[in-house]
């Protein structure tokens, strides 16, 4: 599971891009997370990943605190970011093993996961070719498969759809849901409230770097004492006073 | 504001790297530039000094001249060959390329808007080495105002013609060529070979001088009146009008050289206006297209995907692969570290064959292994430092630098890969140029043991040093390659600082010859004691700065 408490990050000291947040994503569940543009939802994933720092506040991943142990915190994650344009003068192949190096994948894993991954995604032909080669959504495959390989038990996800062709969609959504399932945590970033009607147990909702809303949807509607749509609701909860 | 001058003004701006930031940002920025003008300073000062020195004696036979045709050509010179690889990545494979095409913008304006910012940069380099010469020049002469208004103008036209030709053959070698699918090869080659120009160039020119009789040289100086400078100038056109615009700045004639040569410039730039025009588009349409071969895994291959490496090994050979395939960090941090075996043959085979004898006899026996030993030293100095392996290690990662704040390796393994591949990467070409040496002078086998020891330490003083200049100072920002290393302030720091330092061990095995080994002892141990705190203060320093670095 994933705790975030009390967690605030400005920019330069002046901009707050997370503001006193605190939010548990607990593990067997798919929570999405939902904002407008620049409500900080990278800000947060980059957070939880260790790619920034807070400014204050605690960050623990399956009960170990990135702060003190951010080697086991980053080995327990799967991340995608939302760009997938790195290291792209490597092979597709070459790209795979040294994540599976990074990330000790043992000889016999890591090569039953990148067939069985490259053949679900239709990478096998490419992996041969430079991701430089590959179009963005063949570099976000590639990116994805990347992540899985060490079977991470929290997955982080940044706009994790953008790009994907619909059965490279509708497969990541099913092993989202399925591995979910299987009592790991799902934590994404999308903009496609469909999605997050669908596929979440949860949404959680920022805007200004503070945390609107988390819960089912469920209780959303509740909220709201209407059965209106994610949509109308979320375009109701964002709109400034 | 018209398309062009304000799509130069983004360009510019998205060119250079922000001072904005926080105050810990905004200091560091300023120490970096303190940094970097006590690094050139004593570069611009010598300069500066040596005019003045030759300015007197040079007057004394009418060949003043020179020192303004020498400078201007070299000038000259230098912008043309560097503009040419220049000229391509930032014409055709920078990344905003492919958004500007879809606008409605000419190609002229493009190119125009490309070119401007090219030559301000051209300017900055001109800096160094023109200011201090034009400046001492008009001091030692008393020139008046005539001739600092003459210069200034001299100093903005002169980058335009060799840059306008550099672009012209760009545009030509990316118009008729099939190169767009493979860029990145294309770009290596084209690299490669523009070195072998310059160092051919190079030969060329010491040939001729070696060549050439005495006699003719002092009959030429003997006929006074700055007659040399037509021999200086002859390389470059409209240099040598720039020259006799300031050589006689006193009378109409000043002016009307300079009219000339700003016409020549204008025609340079009409020139690539319409070149511009029918070219630009063939080449740049397509430069973004990158070549696949489709290529599915062998069974063989599947089959090693099984293979496992530790995480140090696997982030030294990823380090590797990036540098080697991307055109702009194989050059200046693969193939530097290989020209220096090249450059000596080619000094070599340019030189006289009785000096070469000399030489030979003086390094294969003559001179004290302590000697030999120390100047070693320095020279494996000066190989690392001019190679932007280490002091790029950390800029080189752009965009992608949030990439290693997720991987789970820790900072200082990371840093270690890094400079591991710096450090193979000139101690490679130390030993080639060793070899060299060894085969040229025939030096006995122990003695190229002891200087191959000798370097180790010697090359990882710049290596530890250009790493933690980078970590200090990265630039991450950056549209295009080049610019992480070709505008990189650390990899000239570095190259100073080693200059310095190796330098230094060169001139104290020379001076204090004599005193046999206290000078390599001397010398050693501060090497050693240097390695040993930079490796102390960036395995306890290092993982917090770099953990610090926004990505």
């Amino acid at each position: 599971m994933i705790e975030l408490v009390k967690v605030h990050k400005s920019y330069n000291g002046r901009v707050k891009a997370v503001d006193d947040l605190t939010l548990n994503v607990p593990a067997g569940e798919i929570v999405g997370f939902l904002g407008p543009n620049g409500a900080g939802k990278t800000t947060t994933l980059k957070l939880l990943t260790g790619i920034l720092n807070p400014d204050s506040g605690g960050i623990r991943v399956n009960g170990l605190d990135l702060h003190q142990e951010p080697i086991r915190v980053k080995e327990q994650i799967g991340f995608v970011p939302d760009s997938p344009d790195i290291f792209l003068r490597l092979k597709g192949i070459e790209y795979l093993r040294f994540m599976a190096d990074l990330y000790r994948v043992g000889g016999a894993e890591r090569k039953a996961r990148i067939e069985e991954y490259a053949g679900k995604f239709e990478m096998s032909e490419v992996l041969g070719d430079k991701i430089q080669s590959y179009s963005h959504g063949m570099r976000q495959k590639i990116v994805l498969i990347g992540a899985l390989l060490h079977d991470p038990a929290v997955w982080i996800l940044d706009e994790p759809l953008t790009g994907l062709d619909p059965k490279s969609s509708f497969l990541l959504k099913e092993m989202l849901r399925r591995e979910a399932e299987k009592g790991k945590t799902v934590f994404f970033s999308t903009h496609v409230l469909d999605v997050a009607e669908k596929l979440c147990d949860r949404v959680a909702i920022i805007h200004k770097g503070k945390l609107l809303f988390d819960g089912t949807i469920t209780a959303m509607r509740d909220h709201f004492k209407a059965n209106e749509s994610l949509e109308r609701m979320f375009l109701e909860m964002t709109e400034d006073e | 504001m018209n398309r062009y001058l304000s799509l130069s003004r983004i360009l510019l701006i998205s060119s250079v790297t922000p001072m904005a930031g926080g105050r810990h940002e905004k200091i560091k920025s300023a120490l970096l530039m303190v940094l970097l003008a006590a690094a050139l300073a004593p570069m611009i000062a010598a300069l500066a000094m040596l005019v003045g020195r030759l300015y007197a004696p040079l007057t004394a036979v009418g060949q003043q001249g020179i020192l303004l045709g020498l400078g201007c050509a070299l000038s000259s010179l230098l912008i043309f060959i560097f503009g040419i690889f220049y000229t391509i990545n930032v014409y055709y494979f920078a990344q905003d390329v492919e958004f500007l095409l879809p606008l409605p913008l000419k190609p002229a304006e493009i190119l125009g808007a490309k070119f401007t910012v090219t030559l301000i940069f051209e300017y900055l380099m001109q800096l160094l080495l023109l200011v201090p010469l034009l400046v001492t020049f008009g001091i030692k002469s008393g020139a008046g105002l005539n001739y600092y208004l003459i210069a200034a103008l001299v100093f903005f036209s002169l980058p335009i013609i060799p840059l306008v030709l550099a672009s012209l053959l760009a545009m030509v070698l990316m118009s008729y060529s099939s190169i767009s699918r493979h860029k990145d090869r294309f770009r290596i080659w084209a690299g490669g070979l523009g070195l072998i120009a310059a160092l051919g160039l190079q030969f060329l020119m010491q040939r001729t001088m070696v060549e050439s009789k005495p006699e003719d040289f002092i009959r030429i100086l003997q006929q006074g009146e700055n007659s040399l400078t037509g021999w200086a100038v002859r390389l470059f056109p409209g240099v040598k009008t720039a020259v006799q615009a300031l050589l006689q700045q006193g009378a109409a004639a000043g002016w009307l050289n300079l009219l000339l040569f700003l016409l020549l410039t204008g025609l340079f730039l009409l020139l690539l206006h319409l070149a511009g025009k029918a070219l630009y588009f063939r080449g740049a349409v397509g430069g973004s297209e990158s070549f696949a071969a489709h290529r599915a895994l062998s069974a063989s291959e599947m089959a090693g995907t099984g293979r496992r490496s530790g995480q140090f090994r696997s982030l030294v050979s990823k380090e590797f692969r990036l540098l080697v395939r991307t055109p702009a960090f194989f050059m200046n941090c693969v193939l530097i570290n290989f020209i220096w075996p090249v450059m000596l043959l080619f000094t070599m085979g340019s030189g006289q064959q009785e000096d070469i004898e000399g030489l030979r006899k003086l390094v294969g026996g003559g001179v004290p292994l302590s000697t030999l030993l120390l100047a070693g030293v320095g020279a494996a100095m000066l190989v690392a430092g001019t190679s932007g392996a280490s002091a790029s290690g950390i800029s080189r990662e752009g965009g992608q630098f949030f990439a290693a704040k997720y991987l789970p390796a820790p900072y200082m393994t990371q840093i270690k890969a890094k400079m591991a591949v710096a450090f193979m990467l000139a101690w490679t070409g130390f030993a080639l140029l060793l070899g060299v040496v060894a085969v040229l002078f025939h030096l006995p086998p122990a003695h190229i043991a002891l200087l191959l020891l000798a370097s180790l330490p010697a090359i990882a003083l710049p290596v530890l040093a250009g790493m933690l200049l980078d970590i200090q100072f990265p630039k991450l920002i950056w549209d295009n390659e080049y610019r992480a290393v070709k505008q990189n302030m650390n990899i000239v720091l570095l190259m100073v600082f080693s200059g310095l330092a190796g330098g230094g061990c060169i001139w104290l095995a020379i001076k204090y010859a004599e005193l046999g080994w206290t000078p390599v002892a001397a010398a050693g141990a501060l090497v050693l004691l240097a390695d040993a705190g930079l490796y102390i203060l960036l395995s306890k320093k290092a993982p917090a700065w770099l953990a610090g670095i926004s990505a």
